[in-house]
């Protein structure tokens, strides 16, 4: 609406407009400027998931070892030169103070918290039986060899599980020199990707 | 009127969540309860009684080792055998159940050392007679026991009369050990 003011020897012309914004394929436009959107994505691993804890357990009473199993859930990204690895470690040992099963400081020689793994679904299952270490320098392996440009997905060129996944199968020694009680360790799962 | 055209500039940037590499960690609990546990091995595998003549008695001895575990304070133990099967006493040697002749026996003393890392085993005390009806004493161990990873040791040592009235022959009698913890 323009509304003409009389005033004296002038006539001045106020544009009241009113704003209204139009929307943009209303009008023919011009190119104002570009804009590059850049990703870096890098390798990257995540432990999806595990249980909160593991109980070993026996059957039988002639000191055959207790046993117990988790699944490790994990997704994982490696570049191009790149690989990837879950290890694992005892962040805290059993109270080997209190007589029971020590994993720093075995009460006996040969006894140890073992494990094996199996059907790792991204990269090798570890080799052989691992022996469980207090240092975290010295975790060992649970998934080894996770290869270049390795993704965890729903089919290829991702692998086809999704999350990966990988058993982990304990053994720990009963020796008649662990006096009768309840024990717990705390165990440190890390993946690692490049 | 000069017209200003406000244009929004928007710049639209991703930049990777991750630094190069990366490694996460998780945690999990590993847990055992250790009871009570006991077991034992029979390392003779036949135990051949023989006389020295003479209707001397026949002797021999078994071999045993045990795995023992009891609990601290308030456990304790105990080694024992039955004679599960008997002579075949109808064919006219020794019988455990039923003697040819009363004082007939097999009987026994016992022989057990102590558990290895720690508490402490008495063995039967004297001669006991064999039974095919009721488990007979070996040893007994006390609270907190614990033998060596790779056992300790026990033994029984047989005596069975030698009675003219037993007919000549081979016959043998099946005796079971049993132990147990708490």
């Amino acid at each position: 609406m323009i509304v003409m003011h009389k005033f004296g020897t002038g006539i001045f012309a106020c544009g009241l407009s009113a704003l209204l914004i139009a929307p943009l394929n209303g009008r023919a436009q011009t190119t104002l400027g570009t804009q590059t959107l850049s990703l870096t994505l890098n390798a990257a691993g995540d432990l999806y998931g595990f249980p909160s804890s593991v109980t070993l357990s026996k059957v039988g009473t002639v000191f055959t070892s207790y046993t117990g199993s988790l699944t490790v859930e994990y997704k994982v990204r490696t570049s191009s030169t790149g690989s990837g690895s879950i290890t694992v470690y005892a962040s805290t040992d059993f109270p080997c103070a209190s007589g029971g099963p020590c994993i720093g400081t075995p009460p006996s020689a040969g006894d140890a918290l073992t494990y094996t793994c199996s059907g790792a679904t991204l990269g090798s299952n570890c080799s052989g039986t691992q022996t469980v270490t207090t240092s975290a320098a010295g975790a060992t392996s649970v998934v080894t060899a996770v290869p270049t440009l390795a993704c965890t997905g729903s089919g290829s060129p991702c692998s086809s599980a999704n999350p990966n996944t990988v058993a982990v199968n304990f053994t720990l020694t009963d020796d008649p020199k662990y006096k009768t009680g309840s024990y717990s360790a705390t165990l440190t799962f890390t993946i690692s990707a490049t | 009127m000069k017209r200003a055209l406000l244009v929004p500039l928007i710049a639209l940037l991703f930049t990777a969540s991750f630094a190069y590499g990366q490694a996460g960690t998780g945690t999990t609990t590993v847990s055992v309860t250790v009871a009570a546990e006991a077991a034992l091995t029979v390392t003779t595998g036949t135990t051949t009684l023989t006389t020295a003549g003479f209707f001397a008695n026949y002797t021999g001895t078994t071999n045993l080792t045990y795995y023992l575990r009891t609990t601290q304070g308030t456990g304790g133990g105990n080694l024992q055998l039955e004679v599960t099967t008997d002579f075949p006493c109808a064919s006219g040697g020794p019988c455990v159940g039923t003697p040819p002749t009363a004082g007939d026996t097999l009987s026994y003393t016992c022989t057990v050392a102590n558990p290895g890392n720690s508490g402490s085993a008495t063995a039967c005390s004297g001669s006991v007679n064999a039974s095919t009806t009721a488990l007979s004493n070996v040893g007994t161990f006390t609270a907190g026991s614990s033998s060596l990873k790779a056992g300790n040791a026990a033994s029984v040592t047989w005596a069975l009369t030698d009675d003219p009235k037993y007919k000549t022959g081979t016959y043998t009698a099946t005796v079971t050990f049993s132990i147990s913890a708490t």
